[in-house]
């Protein structure tokens, strides 16, 4: 079946229905116990990368987008190893293809065979020669494009739900990881 | 037993202050007898007829009080109190009871209070706060000149009746001058098969009134409030009862071992600090027969003599195993209703965040209220989710404080904890809950990320049942719930442990 990636909110809208548009049909045959089950893990664990994020960042600001990078490579394990979706598909290069349209900076990270690459995110942030409220801005909004992937990914993962109703509970329930995702991120300084 | 034990141990320190005032020749029988009428004519406390009597100033009764029960007498005038402290014990409750918590030191809340003889509040507020609860006399001017401060109190205060967490005091005024009487003119034996009479009473609606909510959270939780090893549940409950409070130094000397350090008082007499908590195992209660409630006999002697010689209670407590017939049975029909029971015991009525109404026990007699202590909204969210699929009812909040004020709301069949928790972690929490007569059955599961073996051996510690480390599937989560739920549930899950 055709699984189409949702709008959690409206500043999500745009990029997710582009998103629909250039991956087509996605098809998934993971019921939606084995989904939700899952999903539960992969919700659960974030919200521990969330506190090792909160907790890192004051004395490591590169840990926050260490952090994000982990989420988004496991959001795209989990379309693999869980929805099925095949590695060929390049999801994670294509939803940060499309953030990248809003997040220019995104362009400088690395998305090789479905992961990016944190090496080339460190090398970026540790070897910035430039101003410091510069790089500031630049992760700013790097790391603002990489929860605008996330969100994607979260939107697309409680739209593939056959039972609408669960779809929207899901919704819910990553509503409430991207408030509190968005305050953490709203507080760091490169 | 205990509810027994319970009834007798504050109708006795509720004497000892109209008691000690007469044997100290500060005040006479007929001043005693007219503030005793004043109190109940006017709903106010004993202290403060005799202080509108005229009888005795305050600073002379703080004086007397702080003497009597060995605890400080403090100006508060000038102290302020963080708001981090005031925040530990909930406005509501500080008013009703006019206390005021002072200062934290280590796990000790120093907490002044005008009735430091109010041991079962002393104990309530250790449940509530998690903290050790050190009480001081203030003057009652002081307090509620700080209430207003601190609390926004005002005279025309709406009546927190509800959430009174005083007992109930005498019913029977001529019964109890009739024991300061022969009290005063020295025939101790007298006072005591008088005050047999007088404990009827009083026994009875303690009795009733814990005998009812103890057998509304076992039947409503399917859960026995008393193990089947009940003679050694009773062993272990009478230890606690000769613990002890007060002495001519203090409440207590080291807050940290409040519960292995045993103090007497003047008169030397042994009390459990813990007497609230540990009182409602229900099934002594029910060992208590309707007879001897009415007649006193050789049960209440005997509580009597455990009053008075407490040293002895483990012995003279044996008889009263004997007893056949239930009292919880015969005052089951006086409280009937949630309503009545809920007051008894009602520490707060902020409700947590639930996804569905507690639903109590279902048809199979198995309780599926879930309590989740988490502060990560995801979490609670996901643990709500994965639990109401099957049938659960979800209460989540986000610390021990908002737990422990919503337990009895709540009545949960089980508890998910996060150890990391803000202002107390979850083992303490636990610890808490697992120290409440009704809460110590609830089986605990501790939520964490850590998994090692020494995090698994402090919830164990804790007593906690079983340990589900993040990030966790839904399947762990209704496997536990299902294991935990089913029926007296005591291993540690398998392959958690």
């Amino acid at each position: 079946m055709k699984r189409n990636i949702i709008a959690l909110n409206r500043d999500n809208e745009e990029t997710v229905n582009q998103a629909n548009d250039k991956l087509g049909k996605v098809s998934s045959i993971v019921s939606d116990e084995v989904l939700e089950n899952n999903l539960v893990r992969l919700l659960s664990e974030f919200d521990q990368h969330l506190l090792s994020l909160n907790k890192k960042v004051e004395k490591e600001p590169y840990a926050a987008i260490s952090i994000l990078l982990i989420m988004l490579n496991e959001c795209a394990e989990f379309t693999e190893m869980v929805m099925k979706v095949e590695t060929e598909t390049e999801f994670l290069a294509n939803l940060a293809n499309i953030a990248s349209d809003k997040y220019s900076h995104l362009r400088l990270l690395h998305v090789r065979q479905n992961r990016i690459s944190d090496a080339t995110a460190r090398n970026l942030y540790k070897g910035w020669t430039g101003e410091k409220a510069e790089r500031h801005l630049v992760f700013k909004e790097i790391s603002s494009g990489m929860a605008q992937i996330l969100m994607s990914y979260l939107s697309f993962f409680s739209s593939s739900f056959n039972d609408s109703n669960t779809s929207l509970q899901w919704d819910d329930i990553c509503e409430v990881f991207a408030d509190d995702l968005d305050q953490s991120l709203q507080s760091l300084s490169y | 037993m205990y509810g027994t034990l319970l009834a007798k141990f504050f109708t006795y320190m509720k004497m000892q202050i109209a008691k000690l005032l007469v044997k100290e020749d500060i005040l006479s029988l007929e001043q005693i007898k007219e503030a005793i009428e004043r109190k109940y004519n006017s709903d106010m406390e004993l202290s403060e007829a005799l202080i509108e009597l005229g009888y005795i100033t305050e600073p002379e009764l703080m004086d007397f009080l702080g003497k009597s029960y060995g605890v400080p007498v403090i100006s508060i005038e000038d102290h302020s109190v963080d708001q981090e402290v005031l925040e530990l014990i909930p406005s509501e409750i500080a008013i009703e009871n006019r206390l005021i918590p002072l200062s934290i030191t280590g796990s000790a809340l120093t907490v002044a209070m005008s009735d430091p003889s109010n041991l079962i509040l002393v104990d309530k507020l250790n449940f509530l706060t998690g903290k050790n609860i050190i009480p001081v006399v203030v003057s009652e001017r002081s307090i509620i000149d700080m209430l207003t401060q601190y609390y926004g109190y005002s005279k025309n205060q709406t009546d927190f009746s509800e959430l009174s967490l005083k007992p109930t005091g005498y019913d029977d005024i001529d019964e109890l001058v009739r024991e300061l009487e022969v009290y005063k003119n020295g025939d101790t034996s007298e006072v005591d098969k008088g005050s047999n009479t007088e404990v009827e009473d009083h026994t009875q609606s303690t009795l009733t009134q814990e005998s009812l909510h103890a057998e509304q959270v076992e039947s409503e939780n399917d859960i026995p409030l008393v193990s089947d090893a009940n003679e050694e549940h009773i062993d272990e409950s009478e230890t606690d009862v000769i613990h002890h409070v007060g002495n001519d130094h203090g409440i207590f000397e080291d807050s940290e071992t409040q519960d292995e350090d045993q103090v007497s008082n003047e008169s030397g007499d042994v009390f459990s600090q813990n007497l609230f908590i540990n009182a409602p195992d229900n099934k002594d209660f029910a060992e208590v027969s309707e007879d001897q409630i009415q007649n006193g006999g050789d049960t209440l002697e005997e509580t009597n003599k455990a009053i008075e010689e407490p040293v002895e209670l483990t012995s003279s407590s044996q008889g009263l195993n004997s007893i056949d017939e239930p009292f919880a049975a015969r005052v089951e029909p006086e409280f009937e209703t949630q309503q009545q029971a809920s007051t008894l015991d009602a520490v707060d009525t902020n409700y947590p965040s639930s996804e569905t109404t507690p639903n109590d026990i279902n048809s199979n007699g198995i309780n599926k209220n879930v309590l989740v202590i988490d502060n990560s909204r995801t979490v609670q969210k996901l643990i709500t989710l994965a639990l109401n699929r099957q049938g659960y009812s979800v209460s989540a909040v986000s610390d021990g404080m908002e737990a422990l004020s919503c337990l009895n709301d709540v009545k949960p069949g089980l508890i998910f904890i996060e150890i990391n928790l803000p202002h107390m972690d979850g083992y303490q929490v636990c610890k808490i809950i697992k120290s409440h007569g009704l809460m110590k059955q609830v089986p605990i599961i501790m939520l964490s990320a850590k998994d090692g073996l020494v995090d698994k051996v402090r919830s164990k510690m804790a007593g906690a049942n079983g340990n589900i480390s993040k990030p966790f599937a839904a399947s762990e989560l209704v496997e536990a719930a299902q294991r935990f739920t089913s029926s007296n549930a005591t291993g540690l899950i398998s392959g958690q442990s």
